[in-house]
Order: C-alpha cells, then sequence, then structure tokens
C-alpha cells in the first residue's frame, strides 16, 4: 500500500472508527471537518513515527501539514527523502 | 528496552537540593497553610539555588538539565520542601519558560527566559475556563487580528500563579471555525497590559500557599509579536508542554510519597501499642510495603517518560500513565500515612493531614485521572 492510502486508511479506521458517513477524499480538510483534535493528533503522529520510521518535531506541527491527507502524505514524503 | 541512570554529579545536585530545601524552606509551614500566603522568601531561595534555571538554555544563563535530572531535581526539592504549593508553583514557571524555550522567537527568549530563570519575574500558564476544563479546547477566549495587534476577550480560571503573575502565556481562539486544531494560539500577556485583569486568590482545601485565581481579558489589545510560536499552533504547543508539566509534577509527587514513607516507617517503628511497635503488625507493614511498591513502580514509568523526551521522542502515553499513577498512588499514600499515624495523623500539628489535602488535586490539575485513562486507551488503540 502505498504512503497516502496507509495514511487514509489509518485516518478511516481508526479516526473516525469506519464511520461509512465519513467519505474522506485526500483534499479534504481535516480540520474544518474536525476529524484531527487533540487526541486524533497524537494518536496520528504516535501511528506515522512508528509506521514510517520518521521524527516529527515541533516545527513540523504546523497546521497546514495537517489540512488533508495530501498534505500530511507529502510532509511524510518529504521525511522519508 | 530503555536503560538510565543518572550521573554522579546529577545524583549530587539532588543531594545538594534536598538539604537545602530541608534546611531553608519549611518554616512556619502552618501558619502559611492557615494563612495561604505565598512564601516569596523561599522562591527567591530557591531562584538563588538556580531551582528556576534547571530546563533553561544555557545562552540565557540556564543549566540546560535536560528533563531526566531536571525530574531528580524536582523530586529531591518535593523531598526536603514540605510546602507542597511553593513546589508546584517552581513547577509552573519551568513550565512557562520551556514553552518560551521551546516555540519563543529569539527576542522572546532574551526577553524573558533570563527573567524567569532569575525568579524576578513569576509566570502563569492560561487555558482553563469555567465552561472549558477537561474539555479543554472548547475554550470560549477569543483573538481577533487587528492592525498588527491582537485584541483577546475571554476569561480564565484555577489559574496556577494567576494572581501573581508578571507575565502570562494565554491560550485564545485565533480561528473559530477551526477550534479543535490549528484554531487556537498563544500569546505571551504581560502584567499592566490595558485590558487584562486578574482576579483575587481563590481559596482552596490543599496546596494553600499556591496562589490560584481567575484572569480576566476585556478588549485586550496586544502587538502581534506577542504570539508563541505560530499561528494556529497552540494545541501542538499545549500536547508539547503537558507532557513536560505531567512528568515534573510527578516528580513532586514522588519527592513527597518517599518523604512520607520515611515519616511512617519511623513512626510505625516508634508507637507502641499491645506492648510492641505497631510495625510489627501486618496491618501496618502491609500499608506501607504498598507505598514503597507504588513509588518504585511509578519512579521507573517517570524516568522512562523523561528519558524518552530527553531523546527528542514522543512521549504522550509514557507521561500520562505515570501521571495516571503517581498521582493516585500519591493521593492513596497519604490517606494511609493518616490512618498509620492514627489520631494524631488527623491532628495538623503531625502534618500529614496537611499532606492529604494538598494531594487531592492531583488526580485533578494537568488532566485529571478520568481524561488520562481516555488518552491512555486511545493511542492504545481504541
Amino acid at each position: 500500500m502505498d504512503l497516502t492510502n496507509t495514511i487514509k486508511q489509518f485516518i478511516f479506521t481508526i479516526i473516525v472508527n469506519n464511520n461509512e458517513n465519513m467519505a474522506i477524499r485526500n483534499t479534504d480538510s481535516l480540520i474544518e471537518s474536525g476529524i484531527i483534535d487533540s487526541l486524533a493528533i497524537m494518536k496520528l503522529l504516535t501511528f506515522m513515527e512508528k509506521k514510517f520510521s520518521i521524527q516529527i518535531s515541533s516545527n513540523d506541527l504546523m497546521p497546514e501539514n495537517f489540512e488533508s491527507i495530501e498534505s500530511i502524505s507529502k510532509m511524510v514524503a518529504n521525511k522519508l527523502n | 528496552m530503555i536503560h538510565f541512570s543518572l550521573t554522579s554529579e546529577q545524583l549530587a545536585f539532588k543531594q545538594c537540593i534536598i538539604e537545602f530545601a530541608a534546611k531553608e524552606l519549611n518554616e512556619n509551614l502552618a501558619e502559611k497553610d492557615d494563612k495561604a500566603e505565598f512564601p516569596w522568601k523561599n522562591w527567591k531561595k530557591c531562584a538563588g539555588m538556580d531551582l528556576l534555571f534547571l530546563l533553561c538554555p544555557e545562552e540565557y544563563g540556564g543549566l540546560n538539565l535536560g528533563l531526566p535530572a531536571a525530574v531528580a531535581s524536582i523530586e529531591g526539592l518535593s523531598y526536603g520542601c514540605r510546602d507542597s504549593g511553593l513546589v508546584h508553583s517552581i513547577v509552573t514557571q519551568l513550565c512557562c519558560l520551556i514553552q518560551i524555550a521551546l516555540f519563543g522567537t529569539d527576542d522572546q527568549k532574551e526577553a524573558y527566559l533570563p527573567t524567569l530563570g532569575k525568579g524576578e519575574k513569576i509566570a502563569a500558564q492560561a487555558i482553563t475556563e469555567p465552561d472549558a476544563g477537561s474539555d479543554v479546547f472548547s475554550m470560549g477566549t477569543q483573538a481577533v487580528k487587528e492592525d498588527g495587534h491582537y485584541i483577546l476577550n475571554g476569561s480564565k480560571t484555577f489559574i496556577s500563579n494567576g494572581p501573581l503573575a508578571d507575565l502570562i502565556t494565554v491560550f485564545a481562539v485565533t480561528h473559530p471555525g477551526r477550534k479543535k486544531f490549528g484554531g487556537i494560539s498563544s500569546f505571551i500577556i504581560e502584567k499592566g497590559v490595558h485590558g487584562f485583569s486578574a482576579g483575587k486568590p481563590l481559596k482552596k482545601m490543599g496546596l494553600r500557599t499556591l496562589q490560584n485565581g481567575e484572569l480576566f481579558f476585556d478588549n485586550c489589545r496586544v502587538p502581534a509579536e506577542t504570539l508563541l510560536g505560530k499561528n494556529g499552533q497552540g494545541m501542538i504547543l499545549f500536547n508539547e508542554v503537558i507532557e513536560w508539566e505531567r512528568a515534573l509534577l510527578s516528580a513532586a509527587h514522588i519527592g513527597t510519597m518517599e518523604r512520607i514513607l520515611e515519616s511512617c516507617i519511623k513512626y510505625a517503628k516508634g508507637r507502641i501499642q499491645f506492648g510492641q511497635p505497631i510495625a510489627n503488625f501486618q496491618s501496618i507493614s502491609h500499608k506501607i510495603a504498598e507505598m514503597k511498591v507504588g513509588i518504585e513502580l511509578g519512579r521507573l514509568m517517570l524516568y522512562k517518560a523523561a528519558l524518552m523526551k530527553e531523546q527528542n521522542k514522543r512521549a504522550t502515553i509514557e507521561t500520562s500513565i505515570a501521571k495516571l499513577f503517581i498521582s493516585e498512588t500519591l493521593k492513596k499514600t497519604c490517606l494511609e500515612a493518616v490512618q498509620i499515624h492514627g489520631g494524631y495523623g488527623y491532628m495538623k500539628d503531625f502534618e500529614i493531614e496537611r499532606d492529604l489535602r494538598d494531594s487531592v488535586a492531583s488526580t485533578i490539575y494537568s488532566g485529571s485521572s478520568e481524561l488520562q485513562r481516555n488518552i491512555i486507551a486511545s493511542i492504545a488503540g481504541l
């Protein structure tokens, strides 16, 4: 599974608990929709750091990096490169 | 596997703090507790020992100890100093300082870190509101940007050091539509700014020398340069600093429990009932064994979390586990200590009753035990 889909699947299964009514496209705003809250961000960070063996620092923790699945994937891809 | 041990220098520093605190910080505690007075003299003594500089970068005059050594230092302070309100006040100062050290601009660091480290200014962190406690990000305080300034309106409550604070890191909503993430920002507000006022200290059950109160922002207009971190970074900033806070407060609780344990052992050995020391009765010795188990297990988890922070690793679940376990153990330890001391434990002269009163809030502040369980369950995979 590619990076974007791995993140998307985690958000769908763990953060929105497989809620079929929450169809999330890669460019949808996770912030405006309220999907990313304080607990969700910690779960997501813990998952990404483990899954991709990366370290996400305070400087990376900017709202724009977590705006959508696309922007999250881009940040992770930059770290992997 | 995580391995940790303190260096001989760190252990010597901890011992030095214990001796200082035991000698200098315990005068007239019952009177200060009764009057709910902030111990200014002792605050200055602690500053003189560089205790407020523990986590400050060296270029601003600090000791830059790192979290494990800072945790050991606070543990030592709380073991030697029987004024838990003062220790809490010092931890609050350290947390505000670390916020600025981690997220501040060079100008902000230059302006605030040296004075906070020297204790010349007292800092507070303003998050909790009358209608936003555990659900902290439902806060109502707003900061609206206008002509290179932010205008703050709202109020905060229960703020530690609030009534005395010279500067406050204030969390406010900057993007109402994005309240949960990206919508909250943090600001450094100084006392004396037009539109800001602090209420009188609130009367409390315990931690009475610590001053807690309400803060009010009424069209409080501050320059955009007071923004701490980036616009919308408030939740991230909070999540980071709360890990430091949970570790440092837990360190204080471990120090307190160690002191109480020793007091219980001494009393149990000296108190004669039915012709023998009460320590001979398993009903007493088992209570003391449980205290020891709690301290040792709590300390292991705490130092694991502190070491992870020093290695720049995320320690959300580790600090939550430490905070939950240690604060619950503290309350239980204090209650059992009163029981071991019997009628004397209930009297003010023995000070155990003050420790018990001081312990009650530990499972409420810095995230209640219920909230810690939510965090742990959530990150564990629920």
